[in-house]
């Protein structure tokens, strides 16, 4: 469990030795407690097993072992409606449907379509600051506007918390300043929980209320650090930095050392 | 950032003007003259072979147009679009239940695809023959055959358009728990289409080509039948004008079905 110790911890998102394996042990007794309404950014090595912990929390794949908490009850991710809206690093729309129709889409498996649905999107395409594109094709959005139309997808199912796996790596760096901005203030504007993945410090620092590192791979949490607006920024990015660079050099030697028996 | 305003309005979605100049540019002045010489050496040869090997145009103008005012047209081109209008329907939507199989099964995916590359090496002609043996003189031998020449043009494609299915998009309708049906119509089937019309396009031209020699055989009526009986009353006016309405009909159905279909099938790019 991460150095948390609040009166009455009750977690909007908790998992509790996570263990899952490909060929490779990927994840290994990972426990993460999301607080809720907190912006939490998870920093990592490339290749720890973000992407594996995601996943399971998506609902896409089942751990080996271990068990994730939602609202402090034990959850099935992979069946019922989904407890984890998720934002990939690309923006997933469908190509031939509208920003509209590709939120109303997903309103589906909740049971709800026609006007309730429209309605729904609508409202969350608002809040993201797509009014006045909600009949567009993707193709005819900026790439920022795409990932925006995500984040309604995924706050339009109105799940338990919000999952974002690096979403703005592949903008240019004033867009993504923008989309950053973004999502600070759909954040305060709807209280959400967020897990933020990034591989940023910076933006970390720049949008998160707790940061937390993972362990190379086999990922574990290996701490976390509050943030307020008091927190010195300069020297807690020394810090992270510090003890971030040292898992990607541990993740560098396992890499290394693997690499000859031709894994 | 625009705060939740609840008004929902659909702002009007904006489709650039459908083109109303392809017919001229498709009259290319090149082809036009090309088409031009082609007439000229084929009055010249009527001259020198007379009217029986080569009828001149005039003959097979009025010979079609004779087509036209007694109504044979109709009737004819009527039949012959019908037989491959459902030969051709059968096998699209088989080849759509076969992409929906393979689409959640790899063997079959690959029993399909092997499948394909057996029945593209069937000729036409064992079809026909086959068709004769099983349906006798009826309207399904041309049917069956077309169905079958058909078929594994649209398997191919409908395999190649899901082999080409975004996988990421496949695993967001996952996460978003998609049921599997609505995987298929909403994520699946759109990204298909356009490979599903393209193979349409090459397959009805295709189906068009062998139901006609089908028509050769058992039945009494369609353009096919229409050009041998024209050949075997000595009419080789209506043999050349029977094969104008053929080049007329895959011109006109290809401009009036195919290319809106691919237009609408493509619009969201």
């Amino acid at each position: 469990m991460t150095a948390t110790t609040q009166e009455r911890p009750r977690y909007a998102l908790e998992t509790r030795g996570l263990v899952k394996a490909f060929q490779l042990p990927a994840l290994d007794d990972l426990s993460l407690a999301v607080r809720p309404g907190e912006l939490l950014c998870l920093l990592g090595p490339n290749g720890c097993g973000k992407t594996t912990l995601l996943r399971i929390l998506a609902g896409l794949d089942a751990p080996d072992e271990g068990t994730v908490l939602v609202h402090g009850e034990a959850a099935d991710l992979r069946a019922g409606r989904p407890a984890v809206g998720i934002i990939f690093q690309e923006p997933r729309l469908l190509p031939w449907k509208t920003a509209a129709e590709n939120v109303t889409l997903c309103l589906r498996p909740l049971g709800l379509s026609g006007a309730d649905a429209t309605r729904r999107a609508a409202e969350y395409l608002d809040l993201v600051g797509l009014h006045g594109f909600h009949g567009y094709h993707p193709a005819r959005l900026s790439g920022g506007m795409q990932q925006r139309a995500a984040i309604a997808r995924a706050l339009a199912v109105e799940p338990a918390i919000l999952l974002m796996d690096e979403p703005f790596s592949a903008l240019d760096p004033e867009t993504r300043r923008d989309q950053q901005q973004a999502v600070v203030e759909i954040w305060r504007a709807t209280r959400k929980t967020i897990v933020f993945v990034t591989h940023s410090i910076e933006e970390a620092l720049a949008i998160g209320t707790r940061v937390g590192l993972l362990s190379a791979r086999p990922a574990r949490m290996l701490r976390t650090w509050d943030l307020d607006p008091s927190t010195d920024r300069h020297a807690l990015a020394d810090e992270i930095l510090g003890q971030l660079s040292e898992q990607v050099r541990t993740q560098r030697q396992q890499d290394a050392r693997r690499a000859p028996v031709g894994v | 950032m625009a705060t939740s305003e609840l008004a929902a309005r659909e702002p009007v979605a904006v489709r650039p003007p459908v083109s109303r100049r392809r017919l001229v540019e498709a009259l290319h002045l090149p082809t036009v003259l090309v088409l031009l010489v082609g007439l000229v050496i084929w009055s010249l040869m009527s001259d020198r072979y007379g009217a029986y090997l080569f009828p001149p145009p005039t003959r097979v103008l009025n010979g079609l147009a004779g087509i036209v005012s007694s109504g044979q047209l109709w009737l004819h081109v009527g039949s012959s679009l019908v037989r491959i209008g459902l030969g051709f329907v059968a096998a699209v939507a088989v080849s759509v239940l076969a992409g929906f199989l393979g689409a959640r099964l790899p063997v079959a995916r690959t029993v399909i695809r092997d499948l394909t590359a057996i029945l593209n090496s069937m000729s036409v002609f064992v079809w026909i023959v086959l068709a004769l043996i099983w349906f006798g003189l009826s309207n399904t031998g041309p049917i069956f055959t077309t169905f079958m020449i058909v078929l594994p043009v649209m398997l191919s494609n409908v395999g190649e358009g899901i082999d080409s299915v975004d996988r990421k998009l496949l695993e967001m309708a996952q996460a978003y728990r998609l049921g599997e049906l609505d995987r298929f119509r909403h994520v699946t089937l759109p990204g298909v289409v356009p490979y599903l019309v393209a193979g349409m396009k090459v397959s009805f031209a295709l189906g068009l080509r062998v139901s006609v020699v089908a028509e050769l055989f058992g039945v009494s009526t369609g353009i096919g039948y229409m050009m041998n009986f024209s050949r075997d009353t000595l009419r080789t006016d209506l043999v050349f004008a029977w094969a104008l309405v053929l080049v007329a009909v895959m011109v006109l159905v290809e401009q009036a079905v195919f290319e809106p279909l691919a237009r609408r099938a493509n619009a969201w790019r």
